[in-house]
């Protein structure tokens, strides 16, 4: 380092030291190598020293406003609503989380409604295809014990014929399958009409073990030249969907309705028994 | 006693016991008194709103620091997008008016402020930390989040750039041109010799 770089180099650091405080190392370390060097160092490092403390006097020479600390003593005042009590907070907190969980809630419950409608739709759309398109009939039969029996055997769960005695003739049934799942199909006639009623279990569809009954409108015309229509409904996890000609299904539906709230209230078959033998009775 | 009385005690004590140092940086950093008055009002406002957020009390001179350079920050940013003024390089306000005509109507105080408002203000705000509101180099380098030599060097290079605007007015004063990094005599110009 030459002797200019050098006395630079001394400067910056005297420069630099100067802020610290007489017993900061740092500055030691300089003012050892001040003594030490030139005779021009010592001077003006006397004179940083002056300088810095010139600085600092000169430099507090402010004074505020009367006015200002008045002004300040305001702040409380002017701000009340910003100082809002920890408990406030907490109950404003508390609300607004209980207002998110119902709001997530509510979002919950219409979409799985709107989940439950769509699988019964599906379901209903199956049952109208094998309606119009597939009534093979593997055991021809008009008893319904021998047919219920049959069918129960082979899919491994009850089988019941909820519209027996609403004068129906039963003409026979089969299993089958909706999306791998096996359901019982039996075919009837009311009337010169055909009816079909598939049965399947509720928890192989993801569906609660009691459904409103649920009607839906076929707008086209079924092989018999008859708009038809479908209901769906449900009790003690067997679902049932009954598909026939529009009159006669609108007609069921009230029939339905009363025999799902009678299996509803007792799930014993033979009490729906004697109250229908009742109402027949009545009428 | 209520704790938003107690608050209320302890705000008031801050406001007695920085609220004129706090001025004093303000006046300093921005060369306005009514601005630095502001400042300061905004300062004790924030203070007060987020009072809570202040779990060491001991450390509230620097945290009442912390919420001014942010102010005085904002402050600068605002200026400089509003001025038309050119800046130069280093990003320091060329003043329209002639240093010496503004050292004919100005008093000390004012010759000072015009100084320090030609700094830059990366430079001049650990130099007024240290020279003004008293914090040591090591503790403004932990506020500024810096390493000490990056502030011993800033604080530095700000005194050098003092000097060289001294020496400035001292040539307007006496037409001849002496620039040096010596350090000038800050009383001189004063009248102080």
């Amino acid at each position: 380092m030459t002797a200019p770089e050098s006395r630079d180099s001394l400067r910056r650091q005297m420069g630099e030291a100067s802020a610290l405080p007489p017993d900061d190392p740092l500055r030691r370390e300089v003012e050892n190598r001040i003594t030490g060097d030139d005779a021009w160092a010592e001077p003006e490092w006397l004179a940083q020293l002056q300088e810095a403390e010139g600085l600092r006097l000169e430099l507090a020479r402010t004074a505020p406003s009367e006015r200002l600390t008045q002004r300040l003593l305001a702040i409380p005042d002017e701000n009340r609503v910003r100082i809002v009590p920890v408990p406030g907070r907490t109950w404003l907190a508390a609300a607004a989380i209980l207002i998110f969980l119902f709001a997530v809630w509510q979002g919950w419950r219409i979409d799985r409604q709107h989940r439950l409608h769509g699988r019964v739709e599906t379901l209903a759309m199956l049952a109208l295809d094998d309606h119009l398109n597939d009534r093979l009939l593997t055991d021809a039969t008009v008893d319904h014990v021998e047919l219920c029996d049959a069918l129960g055997e082979q899919l491994g769960f009850e089988v019941q014929m909820p519209i027996v005695d609403r004068g129906f003739t039963l003409r026979g049934g089969r299993t089958d399958k909706w999306g791998g799942t096996r359901i019982a199909f039996s075919l009837w006639e009311k009337g010169g009409q055909i009816f079909t009623l598939s049965q399947f279990r509720t928890t192989d569809y993801d569906l609660p073990a009691h459904l409103s009954r649920e009607l839906f409108c076929c707008p086209e015309p079924g092989i018999d030249s008859i708009p038809t229509d479908i209901i769906v409904w449900a009790t003690d996890e067997a679902g049932y969907v009954l598909v026939g000609p529009h009159s006669e299904v609108n007609e069921f539906e009230l029939t339905a309705n009363e025999m799902q709230a009678a299996v509803a209230a007792d799930h014993d078959m033979a009490m729906y028994d004697k109250q229908t033998e009742q109402k027949r009775g009545e009428i | 006693m209520h704790t938003s009385q107690k608050q209320r005690r302890f705000f008031e004590g801050l406001v007695r016991d920085h609220s004129a140092e706090l001025y004093g940086y303000a006046h300093r950093f921005c060369g306005d008194p009514e601005m630095a008055e502001d400042l300061v009002a905004d300062t004790f406002t924030a203070a007060w709103r987020g009072l809570n957020s202040l779990r060491h009390r001991e450390r509230a001179r620097a945290w009442l620091y912390g919420i001014l350079r942010n102010h005085c920050s904002r402050w600068l940013r605002d200026k400089l997008r509003r001025s038309e003024s050119p800046i130069d390089d280093q990003g320091t306000v060329m003043e329209p008016e002639s240093i010496p005509d503004v050292l004919d109507s100005l008093a000390l105080q004012d010759h000072l402020q015009t100084l320090l408002s030609r700094i830059e203000p990366r430079y001049r705000e650990p130099f007024l930390m240290v020279f003004l509101a008293g914090f040591s180099c090591k503790e403004t380098a932990a506020e500024l989040d810096l390493p000490l030599g990056t502030v011993l060097s800033r604080i530095h290079r700000a005194r050098k750039a003092l000097r060289r605007e001294v020496a400035n007015l001292a040539v307007a004063d006496d037409g001849s041109v002496s620039r040096s990094d010596k350090p000038s005599n800050i009383r001189t110009i004063g009248g102080r010799q």
